[in-house]
């Protein structure tokens, strides 16, 4: 019986040790946590995505005005509908959406988890359904890509993976309003990083160079004339270098930009159609006839 | 009676049979790898996505899941996973879903209906208590403590009502603007277009092997 009572004894210490040690750990985890949780935008989940995606859209917004035309809406909503599923990420938490902007210079935005958006003027510089196309699966591939979110500055995402640490800490007497404030600044801070490359900076040139070429396969496997691609490309940026819009957008980080890199562009985009075998072909009478539809209203 | 697998030694001792002890305990843990290699969980990481029969997206549906839904991960080929959910089996597109706990914690804190303040009052062993076997599934401390925090809709709460330059209206009208029940074959039909699924595979595998969230919690 005492043997029995000693060995109860034994096992309840060793229990409680490894218990503290446990929670030794735990605490350790915790800490790790903090400073673990946004080691790059990458570790942003879908969620995280869609309400930056959401914000940044919401900024864009606010700056233009929007159209309502809600045939020509749905037109756009259906191409994009297609064409995600030649992406390489045709889900995201929101799903992919459209709006027209009404503008006099030709343009095309995304906003991360996305959030498309084209201007009239961008509408009306478009021939074909193909050529829509083109401009669409460009910023599919901007957003399947996560362009956006690689705009972030590492230090807000520190910034925010800190915040996030300190509050689970303290989480057993509950988190204080103040540190909502902070992680609110800290992802205002991150959509402004994303806003300010979107209109100002622009994405880099590999980062265009890489949105292009997803683009070309996207359309080539949908079955859509890939040269539509450099046509466009190539059109709007002398439409936008003859515009006379009063407008002071600028439109470095839109799909027209109008950096002097625009030939290389063009001939980067009919190298990988050449190289990778991409489709070329007339648009279709049916495709012309329901383009013609909708463009003429 | 005795159990078999226990055998007398005198004076009423009873001893296990070492040997036969073993033999069970290695079955039971053959057992158990097997179980977590055939149906590991994964959780839906989009709003709302389809179950298909086969692994294309013109196969028709077998069932429709929600954000945080627990599937059972069967295989994977290429861009496409074969899950099973209440009974019902079939394949999903990859960019739905997550290997990772973050999503499934996020559930019990969302369908709770209480706020990231009161998400983060539940004692990291709750969330353990819900995953039991967190570390099978690779899971980390990030996992554990923080699952569902972050830029989420108390951030976009604050950071609304703090006024500024947006226009959540116009956001909230684009998302609704959507095409119903769009039909991705008539449209092909409709338009000429001669898509090309088999295309699309094989350029991806050649450029880079397709999407993929190289690193975190969305592995």
């Amino acid at each position: 019986m005492r043997q029995m009572i000693l060995a109860l004894l034994i096992s309840l210490a060793t229990y409680q040790v490894a218990a503290f040690e446990f929670n030794l750990n735990d605490l350790g985890k915790l800490v790790d946590a903090g400073s673990s949780l946004m080691k790059s935008y990458e570790d942003l989940t879908p969620e995280q995505e869609y309400y930056l995606g959401r914000a940044v859209a919401a900024r864009l917004l606010d700056r233009f005005k929007t159209e309502n035309m809600p045939k020509t809406h749905a037109y756009l909503q259906s191409i994009v509908n297609y064409m995600v599923q030649f992406s390489s990420r045709p889900e995201t938490y929101g799903g992919y959406h459209v709006q027209i902007l009404k503008s006099d210079s030709a343009g095309a935005y995304s906003a991360p988890g996305g959030y498309i958006m084209v201007t009239t003027a961008l509408l009306n510089s478009c021939a074909s359904e193909d050529e829509l196309a083109a401009v669409l699966a460009h910023e599919i591939a901007h957003i399947s890509q996560q362009h956006g979110l690689a705009a972030i500055k590492q230090a807000h995402l520190t910034k925010a993976g800190a915040i996030l640490g300190e509050m689970t800490m303290e989480k057993q007497g509950g988190s204080s309003y103040k540190q909502l404030q902070s992680l609110t600044k800290t992802f205002g801070s991150s959509v402004e990083d994303i806003v300010k490359t979107i209109l100002d900076s622009g994405y880099s040139k590999s980062q265009e160079t890489e949105a292009d070429k997803e683009a070309a396969r996207m359309l080539s496997m949908a079955g859509y004339n890939t040269e539509a691609l450099a046509d466009i490309v190539g059109k709007l940026a002398n439409v936008n270098q003859e515009s006379s819009s009063s407008e002071k957008f600028n439109l470095k980080g839109s799909f027209a930009q109008t950096h002097p890199a625009d030939e290389q562009r063009l001939a980067d985009i009919r190298q990988q159609i050449e190289s990778e075998s991409l489709r070329v072909n007339d648009g279709d009478a049916r495709r012309v006839k329901r383009f013609e539809l909708i463009s003429s209203r | 009676m005795r159990h078999p697998a226990l055998t007398g030694t005198g004076s009423g001792d009873i001893r296990p049979n070492n040997y036969a002890v073993m033999k069970r305990l290695v079955a039971l843990l053959v057992l158990l790898t097997t179980v977590t290699v055939h149906a590991s969980p994964v959780w839906v990481a989009v709003k709302k996505t389809v179950i298909r029969k086969e692994a294309s997206n013109l196969s028709p549906i077998v069932v429709r899941v929600n954000y945080q839904d627990e599937l059972d991960l069967l295989n994977e080929r290429g861009d496409w996973w074969q899950v099973s959910f209440e009974d019902k089996e079939g394949w999903v597109h990859k960019s739905a879903l997550s290997k990772s706990l973050e999503q499934a914690a996020g559930s019990a804190q969302k369908s709770s209906g209480g706020s990231i303040f009161d998400a983060l009052k539940a004692k990291p062993a709750d969330s353990r208590s819900r995953q039991p076997s967190n570390q099978q599934r690779g899971g980390d401390a990030d996992d554990i403590t923080l699952a569902g925090k972050g830029f989420n809709e108390d951030v976009e709460g604050e950071f609304k009502s703090q006024g500024g330059n947006v226009n959540y209206d116009a956001v909230d009208k684009m998302e609704k603007r959507d095409v119903p029940d769009f039909d991705f074959q008539k449209f092909a039909e409709q338009g000429g277009l001669k898509y090309s699924f088999e295309q699309a595979k094989a350029e991806q595998e050649e450029s880079k092997g397709g999407f993929s969230f190289p690193g975190g919690l969305f592995k």
